[in-house]
């Protein structure tokens, strides 16, 4: 097991953070936080395969075990997840059917992933080709119009306390990295190895699941900003 | 290109991605302080005009009793002293009866002549018609012949005929009468000072009294005793004024008021 596997599995395990935060406020989620909560618990789910595999793959040394299957198919639920989740959010008429529209563009992407059977097959070698750039690709463009609605509407007392704005944040760096990572530095250098992708995905999950933690350790604030209102 | 400079440019873009969310924070927090401030301005504002309506409300209503008690009550009495006189005369039997008469004529002329006054006081007709100078000397000369108060007028650089704005006059027409109301109430003042003057943009009021003065921070705390102050307030908001008011246990009082004068009159 070689530095970056440790990593990459410290990075799968960091979504325990998260989880642990869920267990404890689970009386003060309200019904967005409770649609991240899906979104972690498909991710905890997709980890365990991950974090098996890596302690299999640690105690038999060679033996390849298949867990993009996995991979693949929480990129395309987890999509659906977070524009549910900001379909929830988001109250302008526009943006909201921009996100169904976003919901059938995405479709229509993980249709095609359907012939190299990295959705089909559940010993798929192969990661989806289209649908991490365009979730990534169309979820900043939600965030960003969630973001804006914020500085529109200016509800919020103390934004740094609001749990929204974190999960945002948190989608911000996790799907623009990857977004990053994806179109800039994998498809145009083609002499990226596995290992620089690997450490970048990492770092931004590990980032990621930190900004969703704050979220949730946040929903007390927002019952009460609620109540305010 | 390298493994680490890819990671270095990867770590290039999530310093733009922090910074972006960074300046999002600052940028929301500023617009939500601009928001603050716009929003009290705007409660300020309206809060002004709350109190510029029902000030107005009270003038017409003021206006409205002053007309009934002059045209209805007053002439009534006035009709009733006539009709008591017809009386009278043929009362002239018993000199009882002519006495017991004499009396009542001499209620129903205090009744009238009550009415009048309390007609006249509830609309400042001498300040509508002849503006502040006036109506203020006007004030003080009724209140010194009925109380023996010394009163000092002195308002250098305004003529006697000269006009402001409705809502100044006015302004400072009902708080000279609320500090003269005050002086001799409760003060028990013997001598008191009104100076008017226009100053560059502004109108200056300073009135001043020698009566027992009083314990200001006490007053303040108490809601009851601090309505004359607060009325005050309340008028020289309505148009911009400002007042300071200085008083101590037997030291009588002195209050500065200042109120802006639009463009077209300073």
């Amino acid at each position: 097991m070689n530095g970056l596997m440790v990593f990459s599995t410290v990075s799968e395990v960091s979504i325990l953070i998260p989880v642990a935060i869920i267990l404890l406020r689970r009386k003060y989620l309200s019904t967005e936080l409770r649609i991240l909560a899906a979104y972690v618990v498909v991710t905890l789910i997709r980890n365990i395969f991950g974090v098996t595999s890596d302690i299999l793959y640690f105690i038999e040394p060679g033996r390849n075990f298949h867990t993009l299957f996995y991979y693949n198919w929480h990129s395309i639920i987890g999509f659906y997840i977070i524009a549910f989740l900001y379909f929830s959010l988001i109250h302008h008429k526009y943006w909201k059917i921009f996100i169904i529209v976003a919901a059938c563009i995405f479709t229509f992407f993980s249709i095609l992933e359907i012939p190299s059977g990295s959705i089909t097959d559940i010993r798929t070698a192969f990661f989806n080709n289209y649908t991490y750039t365009a979730s990534s690709l169309l979820v900043l463009v939600i965030v960003l119009a969630y973001f804006y609605q914020l500085l529109q509407d200016l509800k919020v007392e103390n934004i740094t306390k609001f749990p929204y704005f974190w999960v945002s944040v948190g989608l911000l760096f996790y799907f623009g990295g990857n977004l990053f990572v994806n179109l800039f530095l994998i498809k145009a250098a083609k002499t990226t190895t596995q290992m620089s992708w690997g450490i970048i995905n990492s770092a931004l999950s590990i980032l990621f699941h930190l900004t969703i933690f704050l979220a949730f350790w946040y929903s007390k604030s927002l019952n009460k900003t609620q109540q305010d209102e | 290109m390298s493994d680490l400079q890819l990671i270095f440019i990867g770590s290039s873009g999530l310093i733009v991605l922090i910074t972006f969310s960074i300046l999002f924070v600052v940028y929301y927090k500023q617009k939500q302080a601009e928001q603050k401030v716009a929003i009290q301005e705007l409660k300020a504002e309206m809060q002004r005009q709350l109190l510029e309506s029902s000030l107005e409300v009270q003038e017409v209503e003021r206006r409205r009793i002053a007309k009934d008690l002059h045209d209805e009550v007053g002439a009534m009495l006035s009709m009733t002293k006539m009709s008591f006189n017809q009386l009278i005369k043929k009362l002239n039997t018993s000199a009882e009866l002519t006495e017991q008469g004499k009396t009542t004529k001499e209620f129903l002329e205090e009744s009238i002549s009550q009415v009048r006054r309390i007609s006249r006081e509830l609309v400042p007709s001498t300040l509508e018609d002849f503006g502040l100078i006036s109506a203020i000397d006007e004030f003080i000369q009724k209140i010194h012949i009925a109380s023996g108060v010394l009163f000092i007028f002195n308002h250098e650089g305004i003529e006697d005929t000269q006009r402001f704005d409705k809502k100044i006059e006015l302004t400072i027409y009902r708080i000279a009468q609320e500090l003269v109301n005050n002086a001799l109430k409760h003060a028990e003042a013997q001598e008191i000072t009104l100076k008017l003057s226009a100053q560059a943009r502004k109108l200056l009021f300073i009135f001043t009294d020698n009566g027992k003065g009083f314990d200001l921070e006490a007053v303040k705390k108490d809601p009851k005793s601090g309505l004359g102050l607060r009325n005050i307030e309340s008028r020289l908001s309505v148009v911009n004024g400002t007042f300071t008011f200085k008083t101590s246990i037997g030291q009588g009082t002195h209050t500065k008021i200042e109120i802006p004068l639009p463009k077209n009159e300073s």
